[in-house]
């Protein structure tokens, strides 16, 4: 009970601050592009294209540092002003408290990026030239990278100290897994023998929210060509059951893990 | 003329079966060993037992519901006289074993083969010597199971100046097998689910015209022939990993004029070719475009498009020049300018990037293709890149065949913080009237 009634207050704090206006106003912005660019490659092609990829990775980019930024930044600042510390003189279990808290963002974040892939879906129909199935695939997937990057913001708001701090290290975390990583891994497996490779490149994909989005979003767009033969077994793997029951284990665990790690910080936080 | 008179003279000679259930199955070889020369055979629907002999010319005309069924013995129809025609028969049944066919035409010349349906036949049509067949509007598929334990649709083996048109075959080998075979024209034939749609070897002066091959491990396959001209063709869907919608393999003098080559996993690859022409053909929405391999010599390119393939060339191998000397190609990824207003963009367009040259070397760097990371690299070595005149470049690149263009995310990117910062300022006004 106590986790929906801060949740309740997050999203009251939410819909008053102005921040949550931006993200619906960015959101559609990003939503109507999807839209647009794809109805312009529906026709002669199909499938996982260079439009596509392009739109797929302005997701990949977007979705991971707003949500970042907004989730730290907002713990980070109650804890600044101290009205964290006014909350926590109340009787409550730090995990009822952290799991309130992303709900309640949750809750906000995924309206207001309903909002936005809505109206632009109104307009998808208004002049029917758009991929609606596209559209549909990368909405879940944005859902899925806002709520694993939520997680991972209050795990980062909860981190540090006050504003500047979060804003650090939650920019530095986006660099990592949106630019860092995929170099780096493209190094190990360079370096790797030949039969480590598909291994090697088989965890990195569930090591990190955006791989796992990435990778992921091509296979359900039906583009696993795209990855090539050297990892034939891969994309076969990956469009099993196994490989979707992998996904949605790998999702949860990106969405619980942070929390989970919050909840620990926070309370030994308390005890110091 | 005369020939005509005979055959009206002769009476014809029609084969009238009720074809009701439980009644025996009148017996097709005793009627066409009496029907006489040059006779109209007309059949009742019904099944009839094969396999058949036809050794004189004679016309078999068939309808729905007329069946020969070759009882998975041997070839089912086989043709050892000119000037047969047959038409409107199923064809069911033959046996499994090599060459074994739903009709074989053996060393004879002129047959007209038309709209029929050839089901569960090892090899479909097997032209073996003789010639000048036209082969149209039928239907043909084999067993299931692997493509390597069927035969092909229509096998052509030392045979000149057939005209095979608006067949349609499904799961088979090979869909047209030309093998030592010359003069012969393929024009609208639909041909899917099968190894290679057209599979040309030793072969001279062979047209491809305005077919449609999809589906297939590899579109067209040419190797060791030479005078193919493939014209108006519609090639997709070719997503196998070691599929192709063109493979010029071993082979010279090839004409590729305004196809579709679209959605195969490559589009088209050139492999030790001499004296190929490419002109007008629509590459797109391949994973690889142009493929090379080996020594090719004397390739000219022009006013391709080249769109939306995720790999447009890659090329290795004795290099050439992706243009033929006057005039380039369009490449979907060229951003340049056209200062003097020729249509051709003033920087050579280079293919091969740092990321595409790694790839040689990784194959499983593939995995990160237009991917964020990879993005922002291509971006930057196109930033800071210098373009020189060199072999893999196509020098004359098209820059007004400009029309829809995949947006670059960093624009998008723009546009994004622009309508943020927009909203951002309004919201900041409102609330500075406010107080």
């Amino acid at each position: 009970m106590t986790v929906w009634t801060i949740a309740r207050h997050e999203i009251k704090i939410a819909f008053r601050s102005r921040w949550l206006f931006i993200f619906a106003g960015l959101f559609t912005v990003l939503s109507g592009i999807v839209v647009f660019f794809s109805g312009q490659t529906a026709g002669e092609f199909a499938g996982f294209t260079r439009t596509t990829a392009s739109l797929l990775n302005l997701s990949l980019f977007l979705l991971p540092l707003l949500t970042l930024l907004s989730g730290s930044l907002l713990i980070a600042g109650e804890k600044e002003d101290g009205r964290m510390a006014l909350l926590l003189t109340y009787p409550l279990a730090s995990l009822s408290l952290i799991i309130g808290k992303f709900i309640g963002l949750a809750i906000s974040l995924v309206a207001v990026l309903s909002l936005g892939y809505g109206i632009s879906s109104l307009f998808l129909y208004q002049f029917a030239s758009g991929n609606g199935e596209l559209l549909f695939v990368f909405f879940g997937m944005s859902l899925l990278l806002v709520l694993m990057f939520l997680s991972l913001s209050v795990f980062v708001g909860v981190l540090s100290g006050g504003r500047l701090q979060a804003l650090g290290i939650g920019i530095f975390l986006w660099a990592f897994f949106v630019l860092f990583y995929e170099f780096i891994m493209m190094g190990v497996t360079m370096a790797a023998s030949p039969g480590w490779v598909l291994p090697i490149l088989t965890v990195s994909v569930f090591l990190n929210p955006v791989e796992l989005i990435r990778v992921f979003t091509v296979l359900f767009i039906g583009g696993g060509t795209v990855f090539g033969p050297s990892i034939y077994d891969f994309t076969i793997w990956a469009n099993s059951a196994a490989g979707g029951l992998m996904f949605a284990a790998a999702a949860v665990l990106w969405v619980a893990g942070p929390l989970l790690a919050s909840s620990r910080l926070m309370k030994r936080g308390k005890r110091l | 003329m005369k020939k005509k008179a005979a055959l009206l003279a002769l009476a014809l000679f029609i084969v009238g079966w009720p074809g009701k259930t439980g009644a025996e199955p009148a017996n097709l070889q005793r009627i066409i060993d009496e029907a006489p020369v040059n006779s109209e055979v007309r059949l009742a629907a019904g099944t009839y037992k094969g396999p058949l002999m036809i050794d004189k010319p004679i016309t078999i005309i068939g309808g729905k519901g007329v069946v020969i069924d070759g009882q998975k013995n041997g070839t089912v129809i086989t043709v050892e006289a000119d000037h047969v025609s047959i038409s409107g028969l199923t064809i069911k049944q033959s046996g499994k074993g090599a060459q074994e066919a739903g009709l074989l035409l053996k060393k004879v010349k002129q047959a007209k083969i038309r709209n029929n349906w050839f089901d569960n036949v090892q090899y479909g049509i097997y032209i073996r010597g003789g010639g000048r067949h036209v082969i149209t509007g039928n239907t043909i598929s084999s067993y299931t199971g692997h493509f390597s334990t069927r035969g092909n649709g229509i096998h052509l083996l030392s045979t000149n100046e057939n005209k095979l048109t608006n067949n349609t075959i499904k799961q088979v080998q090979d869909g047209v097998y030309i093998d030592d075979s010359s003069d012969n024209l393929l024009k609208g034939n639909r041909i899917s689910d099968s190894r290679y749609a057209l599979h040309f070897m030793f072969s001279a002066q062979n047209r491809a015209e305005s077919n449609q091959l999809s589906n297939n491990i590899t579109g067209i396959m040419a190797m060791n022939s030479s005078g193919i001209k493939i014209e108006e063709n519609r090639l997709e869907q070719h997503v196998n990993y070691r599929g192709y919608g063109v493979l010029i393999y071993e082979t010279e003098d090839v004409q590729l004029l305004r196809n579709k080559v679209l959605y195969n996993h490559n589009g088209l690859s050139l492999q030790t070719a001499k004296a190929v022409l490419m002109e007008e053909n629509e590459i797109a929405g391949n994973y690889i475009g142009i493929t090379t391999e080996g020594e090719n010599r004397n390739i000219q390119m022009r006013r391709n498009r080249m769109e939306g393939n995720l790999i447009q060339t890659k090329l290795s191998g004795q290099s050439f020049f992706l243009d033929d000397g006057q005039s380039g190609n369009y490449w979907d990824d060229y951003r340049s300018y056209d200062l003097d207003g020729d249509g051709i963009g003033e920087v050579p367009y280079k293919s091969a990037s740092g990321y595409s040259q790694l790839l040689y070397r990784y194959p499983h760097l593939q995995f990160y293709f237009e991917s964020p990371a990879m993005h922002v690299w291509q971006s930057v070595e196109k930033l800071f890149s210098l373009k020189g005149e060199e072999d893999g470049t196509d020098r004359y690149p098209l820059v007004n065949n400009v029309h829809k263009e995949a947006p670059s995310y960093m624009s998008l990117l723009f546009i994004c913080a622009g309508a943020a910062g927009g909203l951002l300022y309004f919201i900041q006004q409102r609330r500075r009237r406010e107080t």
